[in-house]
């Protein structure tokens, strides 16, 4: 079944508004609805890909052998996710810090990527997948560069989930630069609001994720997305990414579906059970 | 003066050509390619020219240089990086360009039996070869495929040399004998587990295990098939090209064989 939008969206997309603007909680609890599931889902999904080098370890394979099962496992994921009606799905490949890797380690990931961009955009563009690349685009050598501006502008135009793949990415840095841009946009410290700093991250303009998965058993947020995972659900699996499947994406997806959601305030029954008592 | 005894030959080419390789496997890339496309060229050459047709000049051999390039164009076009279809197109370019307008002087001889037949036993096992080289750790496969080849040289070599006593083939290749055999294979497979856990490869010794049963006996294979084809050809030595030694094709048998099933069963188990 094609799957392009749910009868809730407009709701949700209300709400989601509201909820930039105000931050009010309660209001977002009108999630989406998966058509596989029936359950909720979450607008925005990020996922910390962690567990490739362990998974081929495992295995008696190089390392780099895990990095291409965990590059084949993306799009997997994207099509699963996509199914389920996840709006955005914010893929953490490479890190600020990952340049500290052994080098041909780098070399390798950085293959990788021009790998998946060059096997996976078409198959992208024809599932409605629209591509965003957020990190320092600019450290990559330009001819890659230029294949990843050519695979955004062709996807530019779809609208059936948003797919942003963080490299060279760090959730400091995200949060410094915004700050830099509206220092240099000379804006004043009054106008300096949450919503004006969420604009200037590298996901302005998207909703904040609502549930972050980290696969391969550690429990840490290391630096990805810190601003926009305020109030997002966590959910850690000890699956390593390769083998992070449908099964499991759609366990974390049930689970996020019993989760109460609170932004900090509290559920309208929960003041009800307050009141009674 | 006095001239160089074939061994003195022998160890003279190896003293030029032992770091010339070491120095081209580690450069990779554009050399390895340039230096693997002269290198099918010329052991194309010894095959048509040497053995086929020796009154034929060398310029009618040309073509069959159209073996590397095509196959690297088709092998490597597929998922390499855009530099080798460069490299192969431009040797395709070049060669077909010299050669093709003499190939009709391969005569009676079906050239095309021939330049298939080149394509299949030099061009793509020398193609995959460049792959292997440009797959990740490369350069430690490629130092392990020489290496454990030599090895089974080496050992069948000893071995024979000491308590060699039943031939193994005395119609195709008079010297070897079956404890020679078998004393290389037993240095092939111990090299090919050692190197890789030299090299590091990240690979364990159960996932190379296949491999290091396999190739030894793919180089011992190669090393008799070449043979057996300079035998029917009436040749002792594929060509005079490397003093000492014979020819490009001699020192290449068992890696022709050797290198191709590496970079095969790597690609299906690790890559």
């Amino acid at each position: 079944m094609k799957f392009r939008q749910t009868p809730e969206r407009p709701a949700a997309e209300a709400a989601n508004e509201a909820r930039a603007v105000t931050a009010s909680p309660a209001e977002h609890l009108g999630d989406l609805i998966s058509p596989i599931s029936g359950g909720r889902v979450p607008r925005h999904v990020a996922v910390i890909m962690d567990g490739n080098g362990r998974w081929a370890t495992q295995r008696g394979l190089p390392r780099a052998a895990g990095h291409r099962a965990g590059t084949e496992n993306i799009r997997r994921v994207i099509e699963r996710f996509a199914d389920h009606g996840v709006q955005y799905l914010t893929l953490y490949a490479f890190s600020t810090e990952n340049w500290n890797r052994p080098q041909h380690e780098v070399r390798m990931l950085i293959r990788l990527l021009r790998f998946f961009l060059r096997r996976e955009v078409d198959n992208l563009h024809k599932n409605g997948i629209q591509l965003h690349l957020l990190g320092h685009v600019e450290t990559l050598p330009e001819w890659l560069q230029r294949q990843i501006q050519d695979a955004i502008a062709l996807t530019s135009g779809n609208d059936r989930m948003v797919l942003n793949i963080c490299f060279s990415y760090g959730g400091r840095d995200d949060i410094l630069l915004a700050v830099q841009k509206l220092v240099r946009e000379e804006v004043p410290a009054t106008e300096i609001t949450e919503e004006a700093i969420s604009n200037a991250l590298y996901t302005g303009g998207m909703p904040d994720p609502d549930l972050l998965i980290r696969t391969a058993g550690d429990q840490r947020i290391s630096n990805f997305l810190l601003w926009q995972a305020a109030y997002a659900e966590l959910y850690f699996t000890d699956t390593y990414w390769p083998d992070f499947g449908r099964e499991d994406i759609d366990m974390a997806l049930s689970d996020y579906a019993r989760r109460k959601r609170k932004f900090g305030g509290l559920l309208p029954e929960d003041i009800e059970a307050l009141r009674g008592s | 003066m006095k001239r160089l005894s074939n061994l003195q030959l022998r160890l003279l080419t190896a003293v030029v050509g032992l770091p010339l390789i070491v120095l081209l496997v580690f450069a990779g890339g554009w050399w390895f390619a340039i230096a693997l496309g002269v290198v099918s060229l010329l052991a194309a050459a010894e095959f048509v020219h040497g053995w086929l047709f020796p009154s034929m000049g060398i310029s009618a051999v040309m073509p069959q240089a159209t073996t590397f390039g095509a196959v690297a164009v088709l092998v490597i076009g597929v998922e390499s990086d855009w530099r080798f279809i460069l490299v192969g197109l431009g040797f395709a370019a070049l060669f077909a360009a010299v050669g093709y307008s003499r190939t009709n002087r391969l005569g009676p001889r079906k050239p095309w039996r021939v330049l298939s037949w080149l394509m299949l036993y030099i061009g793509l096992p020398l193609a995959l070869t460049v792959l292997l080289r440009d797959a990740d750790s490369g350069r430690e496969w490629v130092f392990l495929g020489i290496l454990a080849t030599f090895a089974v040289d080496t050992g069948a070599y000893a071995t024979g040399k000491l308590v060699g006593r039943h031939k193994l083939a005395p119609a195709i290749s008079p010297g070897k004998t079956w404890e020679g055999a078998i004393g290389g294979y037993a240095a092939g497979v111990a090299a090919v587990f050692l190197l890789n856990a030299v090299f590091d490869t990240g690979v364990s010794a159960w996932v190379i295990a296949p491999a290091a049963v396999v190739l030894p006996l793919a180089a011992q294979a190669g090393d008799l098939l070449e043979s057996w084809m300079k035998r029917r050809m009436g040749v002792k030595d594929a060509s005079g090209l490397l003093p000492g030694h014979g020819g490009f094709l001699d020192r290449l048998d068992s890696l022709l064989a050797v290198m191709p099933l590496l970079y095969l069963y790597l690609r299906l188990r690790v890559f």
